[in-house]
């Protein structure tokens, strides 16, 4: 894994306010909480990221990486995302709400593709969300579902050797991303879903 | 042929390729019961790419329009037909669905909602047809009869347990974790 880069600094903004505001508003309950393992070199970036060509911008950094039940193994590259193109983290964080990198770590490590062509691999995974208490005096814990689930869809280019990527390694992740239809997934308008906050704050169970 | 001239004739015939070769991947895709995608015209005109289609459930009429000469990924051309296929289908068509319950934002759902290097929401869409029938008939695109009926060596999709997220400040049970560790 290569060495992570430190966040860069962010650019001018072409998006315009409203949306940005909207992004403000439904990643406003992010900060403090998650998964038990804080992704400290992995920091939330001011909104929005430069993309390229700007040389000095971390695209092919690896921010995660993951075996998935098959053994295919999958990079997360911070990328970039300009408000209309671009892949892998950057995109994932900043149009789709997914804020810490661990959700791709325990997705990825806990299935399998439902496709698999050319190198490029698809994946479709459900999250049910689960409220947990203690009981009988702490004896032990009990969990059940709230009901509230939601389906997450990931993209990856597992391709090798190519001449975009300076590394010769795989792009990897290309998009990550909440199905419309599912519990608190917002359509913040057509053609753009973000994940509900819980997704990055809680913790996988099983 | 002036160098110029050679240029955009290779960028037409590119894009004509990526609307051929899509359209053949909206069909195997649509046969294999993936995401369906109703496509009703289809045209190019020089580099750049149109694509007029339904995604049910939503009733909404979609337009994609594209200049093919650049990636939709990174700031540069496509480096294949074959990933600027593939890649139109799943950003474009398959991560820009929306759910049957969203509304048609101007509330006319006769009016194309195009999307792409010209959208609805950021422009008037100037040249766009707002309308199906504004199309010239020669852009219908009628679904090949064989495509969707001929019977492809498709495998059942993997079973996958639902991952489970509970809240950490709740008590959590021992097997609890955190990918990674």
């Amino acid at each position: 894994m290569r060495t992570r880069s430190p966040p860069a600094r962010p650019h001018s903004a072409p998006l315009t306010r409203d949306i940005a505001a909207k992004i403000t508003a439904a990643t406003a309950e992010l900060n403090g909480r998650g998964f038990s393992e804080s992704p400290e070199t992995v920091q939330a970036l001011d909104f929005p990221l430069a993309p390229p060509p700007d040389p000095s911008y971390p695209v092919d950094d690896v921010i995660a990486e993951a075996t998935d039940l098959d053994g295919n193994h999958v990079l997360l590259r911070r990328d970039y995302y300009d408000g209309k193109r671009g892949f892998g983290w950057d995109k994932i964080f900043h149009k789709h709400g997914i804020t810490n990198p661990n959700v791709f770590n325990d997705l990825i490590s806990h299935s399998r593709p439902i496709s698999s062509k050319h190198g490029e691999l698809i994946y479709r995974v459900v999250i049910n969300r689960a409220h947990c208490s203690s009981q009988l005096g702490g004896l032990y814990t009990s969990c059940d579902d709230t009901g509230e689930s939601l389906e997450m869809m990931i993209v990856v280019d597992t391709t090798q050797n190519r001449w975009d990527v300076p590394d010769g390694g795989q792009k990897g992740v290309i998009t990550m991303y909440p199905l419309p239809g599912g519990d608190g997934v917002v359509e913040v308008q057509p053609n753009w879903t973000m994940a509900p906050p819980w997704v990055s704050n809680n913790a996988p169970i099983n | 042929m002036r160098p110029s001239t050679e240029v955009e004739s290779r960028s037409s015939a590119f894009a004509a390729d990526v609307l051929r070769n899509l359209l053949i991947y909206i069909n195997q895709e649509n046969a294999e019961g993936t995401d369906t995608f109703l496509v009703s015209h289809g045209w190019t005109n020089g580099p750049v790419m149109y694509l007029v289609y339904k995604a049910p459930p939503s009733a909404i009429t979609w337009g994609l329009v594209r200049d093919t000469r650049e990636s939709i990924i990174d700031p540069a051309p496509w480096p294949s037909l074959e990933v600027a296929v593939r890649y139109y289908y799943l950003l474009d068509l398959c991560e820009n669905r929306v759910s049957a319950s969203f509304p048609h934002p101007g509330n006319d759902p006769d009016v194309i909602l195009w999307h792409g290097d010209q959208s609805y929401n950021d422009d008037p869409c100037e040249g766009l047809p707002q309308h199906s029938a504004d199309i010239p008939d020669q852009y219908l695109y009628t679904h090949p009869p064989t495509s969707t009926q001929k019977a492809l060596p498709t495998k059942s999709p993997p079973i996958i347990e639902p991952r489970r997220y509970a809240d950490p400040n709740e008590p959590l049970p021992p097997e609890a974790h955190s990918p990674g560790r």
